[in-house]
């Protein structure tokens, strides 16, 4: 293993564990709450920057299949009994992999063209699963609502088995996007985002390769959709598709790094409790848009990059001056770049 | 058979407020790449202002389309100097986020002002209908598709004969050309893009009167407007209006038939012209070959 | 001599400009053919076509003799033709390696393989010692200067083992030591025996290299032969004269 991969190994542990201690450290119920919603989208982060950030394709729809994992739950479970209260959280896993199955053919659909027209036909999609939400009333209580049974948890620790729930699906989509990133596979990703022309002129199968990654993206979405749905217990189109938690995705993406693996962990870590608490305080009123364009604007003028190739690059430049200073003047002709 | 003259006649009617809604998003795309994901809270915005002109100062939203036009350009091309023209790199992906940003902005800025309860400019004719070989036409909708149609037509005639609308043309159809002619492709931007606001908003006064709006509305509006210039081709004006006619047409008749359903028919030609014509009907492919 | 690469009757307009008008030649396999017209006149239009980067009007290519019915340019490259773009396209967030590894094709094990395997590492490493930038390796390409990044793309092409290249103006826009390296590159590839299409302005390289040249003028062939016979061609002078 190279220092590279300790030091992350080390980091990723660390993260996790301190992840995993808090619910057992903090036990009211607005924290819990909160930092569910932070690692919920931290998951949904990591998953868009699969195709959003590695790939570069700016995907509008994902959300859609976040309704579609909410109400693929809560569906089943009319049906099902909930037993001991964690079945559903298995059921995700079928639930999942039976997503991402289903946005292929999709994929392949959208999938035929690139850049905004992509983003343009991508939102489309998301109208769609609204329309078909708010329709068939027959399956998903249209405006009214589909409700699930109460999780029979205790009361105390009602958010506990939910937190620790959406954090092995964080665990699952980060080594995801880890492994990705170290593989031939990223590498392809990367390539089709820098041009993908040149790079299908290098025998790289680039359906192929957007279609994984976009799958992958709905999959996990999917999954987080459904624990959400389980967590809430009360689904509503107007809140399991909405637009704005879509924008609110790509938004924590780029504020963190886009592209990078754990830009988006850090982006939804900050601004999921804030929206949180703008939500609160604000009461999804009109100040809250405004304070949320606000915010959006902010992040794309003062931080298009995200902190984490901010930071990055910051580190790397101290640490080459600090070398060169270390090793005396430089040969004429070398260059800093 | 019946019905379905009428719904055609219907979506005629709509497909040319539409058509004006949507011609200005593809102006500026052609112009600049940039894909304006406000346009349609800016339509949402033209019909506020028509609302508070008919309610407040009882000027009739027909007469209020001049002075809502030139406000509303004068907003776009503030929008465009603060918030596009700084947009550098990665330009047509950074502006799809931006514009939302102030779209929701927009929406915030309505639903502070006027409340998120539905609208609506109920003029003295709002209701009024007249018959035309056994059709029931609405006084409203066959106005608001006559001045549409009058001001696409101007529009047209700016594009052709004057001297801005040669600009235009040429930064639409090669910026670096343009420039080495000595065209100021950012004041063009500019232009172009205050011309488009003011299209979505001139529609939008017309738009009050046929339907109720509040600041929320203009989701609907987006996915339809989105829809007609994939139909049409990104960039293509010609191909947005013609697009919005089609689409009129087919979403009236869905009306008809299935009502709920109305708003998908726009997402089903999404899906043909992405299985049969990836680059709309007057686009062109999107090749990078050199 | 069999042909490697056939074109015949291939057509391509935009709108009103025929770019490509009816061409028909062959490229005998292991020559190196130079491809030569004024500008605008369509070779790089043509090289698209060939390579499926844009769909012809009309004609047919053959590749060994074999009807390639709708040329695609993943499957073309995995059939071993390469090409290069007029203006040098590599991937400037990737570092010299991995615009190199991403060349050598991968099969499904792409999803778990790491992004450079050893094997690869090993003719990465060799590819980098013959073009001379194994110091750059792990920059990003992003930092090398035009002419390093036409040699890391013309070294890219290489990786799949292509049997076919087509170099487009590879010369075009780099010093004068770096067009000898490039030529001197472009006569080794040859010399393995990999059939070479060039597209090139300057005359005297072409006349060096070249054993057969092509001259399109306006989108249509206008002469084929040796290159001193061709550069006496009246047509040909026309061509470039009234251009
Ligand atoms: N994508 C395109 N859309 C429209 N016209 C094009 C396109 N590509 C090329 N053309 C036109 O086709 C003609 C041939 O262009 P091409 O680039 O093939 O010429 P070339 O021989 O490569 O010239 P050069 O020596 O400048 O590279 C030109 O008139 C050009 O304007
Ligand atoms: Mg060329």
């Amino acid at each position: 293993m190279s220092r590279a991969t300790k030091a992350g190994a080390i980091r990723a542990i660390l993260v996790f564990a301190l992840l995993l201690a808090l619910p057992f450290v903090f036990t009211d119920h607005w924290i819990v709450n909160i930092a569910f919603f932070g690692l919920m989208f931290a998951v949904l982060a990591v998953a868009w920057n699969l195709i959003g950030g590695y790939a570069g394709y700016i995907w509008l729809g994902s959300i859609a299949f976040f309704g579609l994992g909410a109400y693929a739950l809560a569906i089943t479970f009319q049906h099902v009994p909930l037993t001991s209260g964690y079945l559903p959280f298995f059921a995700l896993i079928p639930i999942g992999i039976a997503i991402g199955i289903v946005s292929i053919p999709l994929a392949l659909l959208l999938l035929r063209v690139r850049a905004a027209t992509f983003a343009v036909v991508s939102l489309a999609v998301l109208f769609v699963a609204e329309i078909f939400a708010f329709n068939l009333d027959g399956l998903t209580g249209g405006p009214q609502g589909l409700g699930m049974a109460l999780p029979p948890f205790v009361v105390t620790t009602f958010e506990r088995p939910f937190y620790l729930a959406m954090l092995v699906l964080l665990a699952a989509v980060m080594f995801c996007s880890w492994y990705l990133a170290k593989s031939k596979f990223g590498l392809m990703l990367f390539a089709i985002k820098g041009d993908e022309d040149r790079a299908r002129g290098l025998g790289v199968r680039t359906t192929t390769v957007k279609v994984i990654a976009f799958a992958l993206c709905c999959g996990f979405t999917g999954m987080a959709g459904g624990l959400w749905a389980y967590y809430i217990t009360w689904i509503y189109p107007q809140f399991a598709m909405d637009p704005n938690t879509m924008f609110a995705i790509i938004l924590m993406t780029y504020l963190g790094g886009k592209g990078t693996l754990w830009g988006p962990v850090l982006g939804a870590f900050l601004l999921a409790p804030a929206k949180e608490y703008f939500a609160y305080t604000l009461g999804g009123s009109a100040f809250y848009l405004i304070a949320y364009a606000a915010l959006f604007l902010l992040v794309m003028f003062f931080l298009p990059r995200g902190v984490v190739p901010t930071v990055a690059d910051f580190l790397a430049r101290h640490r080459r001056r600090a070398a060169v200073l270390a090793s005396g003047p430089r040969p004429a002709g070398e260059q800093v770049a | 058979m019946h019905l379905l003259i009428y719904g055609c006649i219907l979506g005629i009617l709509l497909g040319g407020v539409y058509g004006l809604m949507a011609s200005g998003l593809a102006l500026v795309w052609g112009i600049m790449r940039v894909l304006n994901i406000a346009q349609a809270v800016c339509v949402i915005l033209g019909s506020y202002l028509a609302f508070t002109a008919f309610t407040v100062l009882h000027v009739d939203p027909m007469l209020a389309v001049l002075p809502i036009s030139v406000v509303m350009f004068v907003f776009g091309v503030g929008i465009y100097y603060a918030f596009l023209r700084p947009i550098r790199r990665d330009r047509e992906s950074l502006s799809i986020l931006v514009t939302y940003a102030i779209a929701i902005g927009i929406e915030g800025a309505l639903g502070l002002i006027y409340t998120t309860s539905l609208q609506h400019t109920g003029t003295s004719y709002a209701t009024q209908s007249f018959e035309v070989g056994g059709f029931q036409i609405p006084t409203v909708e066959l106005y608001a598709f006559l001045i549409s149609v009058a001001i696409l037509g101007l529009l047209a005639l700016m594009l052709q004969r004057t001297r801005l609308g040669r600009a235009l043309r040429a930064a639409t159809q090669n910026p670096t050309a343009a420039r080495l002619l000595g065209v100021d492709i950012d004041r063009v931007s500019a232009v172009g893009f205050g011309i488009g606001i003011s299209t979505a908003a001139a529609a939008g006064a017309v738009y009050g009167m046929i339907y109720s709006f509040n600041p929320n509305s203009h989701y609907d509006l987006i996915g339809i407007l989105l829809a007609i210039v994939v139909l049409g081709g990104f960039g293509s004006m010609r191909g947005a209006i013609v697009a919005a006619l089609i689409l009129g047409v087919i979403a009236s008749v869905v009306f008809i038939y299935w009502p709920l359903w109305a708003n998908l028919s726009f997402f089903g030609v999404v899906v043909v012209v992405l299985l049969f014509r990836p680059q709309g009907l007057w686009g062109v492919p999107n090749w990078a070959t050199q | 001599m069999t042909a490697m690469l056939e074109v015949r009757g291939v057509t391509k307009s935009f709108g009103g400009v025929v770019a490509v008008d009816h061409c028909t030649f062959s490229v005998a396999a292991g020559s190196l053919t130079g491809l030569i017209g004024p500008n605008g006149s369509g070779k790089t239009t043509l090289f698209n076509v060939i390579t499926g980067y844009l769909p012809s009007d009309s004609g047919e290519i053959r590749l060994d003799g074999r009807l390639i019915r709708k040329p695609d340019p993943t499957w073309l490259y995995r059939q071993g033709v390469a090409r290069t773009f007029q203006n040098a396209r590599i991937f400037p967030e990737l570092t010299l390696r991995e615009n190199l590894a991403l060349a050598i094709p991968a099969g499904w094990r792409m999803l778990l393989n790491i992004a450079i395997s050893r094997a690869d590492r090993e003719r990465i490493d060799e590819a980098l010692e013959i073009f001379g930038l194994s110091p750059l390796a792990d920059h990003r390409a992003g930092e090398l200067s035009y002419g390093q990044s036409r040699l890391l793309e013309f070294a890219t092409t290489l990786m799949g083992r292509p049997r076919l290249v087509l170099l487009d103006e590879p010369t075009a826009g780099v010093n004068p030591i770096m067009i000898e390296i490039l030529e001197n590159h472009i006569r080794r590839l040859h010399e393995t025996g990999v059939t070479v299409l060039l597209v090139e302005h300057r005359l005297e390289i072409l006349m060096r290299l070249c054993e057969t040249v092509i001259v399109l003028d306006q989108g249509a062939l206008i002469a084929e032969g040796p290159p001193e016979r061709v550069r006496r061609d009246p047509k040909v002078l026309d061509a470039y004269l009234g251009a």
